[in-house]
């Protein structure tokens, strides 16, 4: 076996990948109904798609998958005699290979810009429609019967009777070809010397969808193959086209024409419009089209995106001679798994007992409690240390901090009696540690790791998978940094050695930093407050975690009434669900007091590394309409901290947000934010 | 495809020591050049001003762009124009159609220090047209840029990536083995930016080396490797990399041929300069003499603003003998 040197997870991107590629790294993985992939496609079915998806969610993967030349590999190059099996015809087509943006400007109008991109469109996919018959019947002499036929047919579709020399499909090729390149000449040339007399030879010689829907029906009439075969344009990359030139698309869609079909896919902000020229009536969902929201589906099916990933990972290692072909490894192996207690345990042994921040936090708190209630003397100080004492667990530092913090809950809600109460904890110490820790053990352990100075632990190949949360390309990024770091390091990855925490950790937090400064360049000038936003955010998360008393565990999403905010935060809380900063979950979150269902938000995993949060969602806090519009909306950004530090006040000893008299009565700081409890 | 040798090429460099002589240097310097028309992108900088000042030529027009954001109280003396449009095409025809000259029948100078690229690809592009055969063209260069590698020449918010106008190219609809050549600069956002608008193509880098300055080499690498997810590179030792002198548009055109030649498999050809204006100087040379009319094109990012002030000092002036076909 040739053990590898390439870093197997360097080539993250679909786009990069040979057709041989796509098909050799191609994974499936199927749901409780065991359907795969294929099923989001549905190849098979005349009914439109929408195919949209987060950066790197694999839909040119997905996609070109489902394209001819991926077809004609699968039937050992045989696609046109088994082309029945198949049941449909895939021509695929980047848009970004179009170089939209140049049919604009230029001293013509937006009318103008639309005849000849139409035009334009309307050559190109038909050119790519009969190369691909053209390649499909190379060498099939027996199939050509046909062809005078067909190009007489095809030549027929036109708006007016064109004279040329044509027999054979290539020629009708050769003809397209020539006249999308004169509208390339044309376009380009308009810019330099903005001459009619160019434009004016320009002859729009075919309606819409003439070709693009006639010539498959020709096909389909003529040449057995053909017949009861799908052709489904495969238009990738959907969010490069302009709100005009989406708008012909999405005609073209309402108008489709059996045989054909589309299958369209776009970035989640890429849809700009779905309406169409035919009376500017939007495209009806449901009828219509067809939206597959391809990250969320992965992100539904936990289980078989983990074995989907899994097999990835194996496959991405076969391909590089690290591991032989077709096994069964468990990868895990290969990575280094943290025993958080033991290192807790070991690091505790510097700091004896009383010594330690939560400790020394506590003594401090209870100190000041004394104090503001007038008590200074030694016996305040006497019941302090036996109130420490009563909480503290030889050994056991997790059942220490739960105790500490059943203790803080108590003593929040405005238990008085503090030395009792640490006492009640002390006798039936198990009981409240098993109430307290089913939710916040997590929590306590991020917790202690901060506290003895260790950095947040986000390693093993099952969080790695959880981190990347149905992306796929998340997943490549995160291993393809930590191997850079494990090489780095002087380790051998995936040659036998676990890969370190360490180089996991810095793999992780390079993947993360990534992640954001990746959404943030691409998201143009909505940038700053994209990232001005998650951070606040983020950070306010991270403040209520490490707080004393966190008031929702495993905390890294937020509920909200999207009608209460203003329009400028509605907008931001948008474009970060598309850059999927944030994610929608979908299910939304019945509010208790007022029965609304209020929309839930969740901070994508891969930004956990970067403020210490946990990767997992338990609770959710609830933004009143102040604190979100500090948040999101620049212009409230003044009212953050204070509205934050509102929030998380209640969570921090002595005061928990109220302040105590002399007489031991409490008082609120502050009139609570609506909608907090 | 014509086949140019870019050596033939003149160039003159001239070290300019910071001195209160410099004006002297300068008009030394120029002495035996004279030029019907001046052209300079204005800049609130030492090299764009003091050549404005000490050039030799009978117009001297300042291009004001509102890209740089400039209030007019703050334009300099001499004859400006400038145009509220951000488009290059627009800017650069409305310019010429006021100076209403025969371009080809003058002696003409550029000084290419403050343009802004998109302006001054278009420009060569349309000097072209207009046949105007030969030209002087100056680059000036600093003596440090401000932040060193944190330098941001524009706030980096790209509004959209798209062709230079006039610089588009007949588009192969096999689009298998596109190639997208990238000079790149201090500005990772804006190669990522682009990497990511030619999602698919293959991408090569040309680095400057030598560079302006000697610790300016190291200083693009860290800046342009913060692009490497986008651009998608295995090495960077690997065959993906090239070296062009920051200050030579000559160099840099045979090197991007030299490139071609390699990779002449090619379906799509895409240029995208993005560092020294030396540098997209010569990108614009090879597409001009080798692209027009052909599958290549010249695309960029395009910001929403750009900074005022980028450098300091001036060391170095570069005098080109520029010919177009």
């Amino acid at each position: 076996m040739n053990i590898g040197n390439r870093n197997p997870f360097e080539s993250t991107k679909a786009l990069y990948f040979t057709d041989q590629e796509i098909e050799d790294f191609w994974v499936d993985f199927t749901d409780e109904n065991n359907s795969g992939l294929k099923n989001l496609i549905e190849p098979s079915s005349p009914t439109p798609k929408f195919i949209l998806g987060g950066k790197g969610s694999g839909k040119t993967h997905l996609m070109r998958y489902f394209s001819s030349p991926l077809q004609k590999i699968r039937r050992g190059g045989n696609l046109i005699k088994e082309l029945d099996k198949e049941g449909y015809l895939g021509i695929y087509l980047s848009c970004s290979g179009l170089n939209a943006d140049r049919f604009q400007g230029k001293g013509k109008d937006d009318d103008f810009w639309r005849t000849i991109f139409e035009h334009y469109m309307e050559l190109y996919l038909s050119q790519l429609l009969l190369k691909t018959l053209d390649n499909l019947l190379a060498n099939e002499h027996e199939l050509l019967y046909g062809e005078k036929e067909i190009c007489r047919e095809i030549v027929a579709l036109f708006d007016r009777p064109i004279e040329f020399r044509c027999s054979r499909l290539a020629d009708i090729i050769s003809f397209l070809n020539e006249r999308q390149r004169s509208i390339d000449f044309v376009v380009n040339n308009i810019a330099i010397n903005r001459s009619e007399k160019e434009v004016e030879r320009l002859e729009i010689i075919s309606t819409r969808g003439n070709l693009i829907f006639g010539i498959p029906q020709i096909l389909s009439n003529i040449m057995t193959p053909f017949k009861n075969i799908l052709f489904i344009y495969l238009i990738d990359e959907f969010e490069n086209f302009t709100e005009t030139q989406q708008k012909y698309i999405n005609t073209l869609v309402r108008e489709v024409k059996q045989p054909c079909s589309f299958r369209i896919g776009s970035r989640l902000y890429g849809l700009k419009t779905k309406n169409t020229y035919c009376d500017n009536e939007d495209l009806k969902a449901g009828s219509e089209y067809e939206k597959v929201l391809l990250d969320e589906h992965l992100r539904k099916l936990e289980k078989q995106y983990f074995m989907f990933a899994q097999k990835l990972c194996l496959k991405r290692l076969a391909q590089n001679d690290y591991i032989p072909r077709n096994c069964e490894i468990n990868l895990e192996k290969f990575f280094m798994e943290s025993n958080t207690i033991d290192i807790l345990n070991q690091k505790a042994k510097g700091y004896e007992g009383k010594k330690r921040k939560y400790v020394v936090r506590l003594k401090d708190s209870l100190d000041k409690w004394y104090r503001a209630k007038g008590q200074e003397s030694i016996s305040a100080q006497k019941e302090i240390d036996d109130i420490v004492a009563s909480l503290m667990v030889e050994g056991d530092l997790i059942s220490e901090k739960l105790n500490i913090l059943t203790f803080y809950s108590e003593w929040a809600k405005g238990e008085k009696d503090l030395l009792g109460c640490a006492r009640k904890i002390h006798d039936n110490g198990e009981k409240f540690q098993k109430v307290t820790g089913e939710h916040f053990k997590g929590d306590m352990i991020a917790q202690l790791l901060r506290d003895f100075d260790k950095k947040q632990l986000y390693v093993g190949l099952r969080t790695l998978i959880e981190m990347s949360w149905g992306i796929p390309r998340n997943l490549l990024i995160i291993l393809k940094e930590i191997y850079k770091w494990a090489t780095f390091n002087g380790e051998r990855p995936f040659k036998g050695e676990p890969i370190t925490i360490d180089s996991q950790q810095k793999g992780v937090l390079e993947a993360s930093s990534w992640f954001f400064e990746d959404a943030r360049i691409f998201s143009g000038s909505d940038r700053t407050a994209i990232e001005d936003s998650i951070t606040k955010l983020a950070t306010l998360f991270r403040d209520i975690r490490y707080s004393d008393k966190p008031s929702e565990c495993s905390l890294i999403a937020f509920s909200i009434d999207l009608s209460q905010i203003s329009s400028e935060a509605r907008r931001v809380i948008d474009l970060a669900e598309k850059w999927s900063l944030l994610v929608k979950i979908r299910e939304g979150r019945k509010d208790k007091n007022s029965k609304q269902v209020m929309s839930l938000y969740q901070l994508n995993r891969m930004l956990a590394p970067l403020w210490d949060l946990p990767i997992s969602r338990r609770g959710t806090i609830n933004l009143s309409s102040e604190l979100a519009n500090s948040i999101f909306d620049p212009k409230f950004k003044g009212q953050f901290r204070a509205a934050a530090k509102d929030v998380v006040k209640k969570m921090i000893a002595p005061d928990f947000g109220k302040r105590i008299d002399k007489n031991g009565k409490d008082h609120p700081l502050q009139q609570t934010l609506p909608g907090l409890e | 495809m014509i086949k140019m040798d870019y050596t033939i090429f003149y160039k003159t460099f001239k070290d300019i020591a910071k001195s209160d002589e410099q004006d002297v240097e300068l008009k030394l310097l120029f002495q035996e050049f004279y030029w019907d028309l001046f052209i300079s992108a204005y800049e609130n900088t030492e090299r764009v001003i003091s050549i404005y000042k000490n050039v030799p030529a009978n117009k001297k027009h300042w291009l004001i762009f509102s890209d740089y954001g400039y209030e007019i109280k703050s334009y300099p003396e001499g004859d400006i124009f400038n145009y509220e449009t951000r488009k290059e095409d627009e800017f650069i025809l409305s310019y010429l159609h006021k100076i209403d000259l025969d371009l080809s029948n003058e002696r003409i100078c550029i000084d290419i220090t403050g343009f802004l690229r998109p302006y001054l690809i278009y420009l060569i592009r349309l000097l072209v047209a207009k046949k105007v055969k030969k030209l002087h063209i100056i680059y000036s260069e600093p003596i440090k840029y401000l932040a060193q590698e944190e330098t941001k020449f524009s706030d980096e918010i790209v509004e959209e990536v798209r062709q230079v106008a006039g610089c588009g190219g007949i588009v192969n609809i096999d689009t298998a083995n596109d190639l997208l050549i990238i000079g790149s600069g201090y500005e990772h956002t804006l190669i990522a930016k682009v990497a990511e608008f030619r999602n698919s193509s293959r991408k090569v880098q040309i680095y400057g080396l030598p560079s302006l300055q000697a610790d300016m080499y190291q200083e693009n690498i860290l800046r342009a490797s913060k692009a490497s997810e986008a651009v998608g590179q295995m090495s960077m030792k690997g065959p993906d990399f090239y070296y062009a002198p920051a200050n030579d548009p000559f160099v840099t055109a045979a090197t991007i041929q030299r490139i071609v030649k390699r990779h002449s498999d090619f379906t799509n050809l895409y240029l995208s300069p993005l560092s020294t204006k030396a540098q997209t100087l010569g990108f614009c040379l090879y597409y001009v003499w080798e692209c027009i009319d052909s599958n290549a094109s010249i695309i960029m990012p395009f910001c929403h603003t750009y900074s005022k002030k980028t450098s300091e000092g001036l060391s170095r002036i570069c005098i080109y003998d520029v010919e177009l076909p």
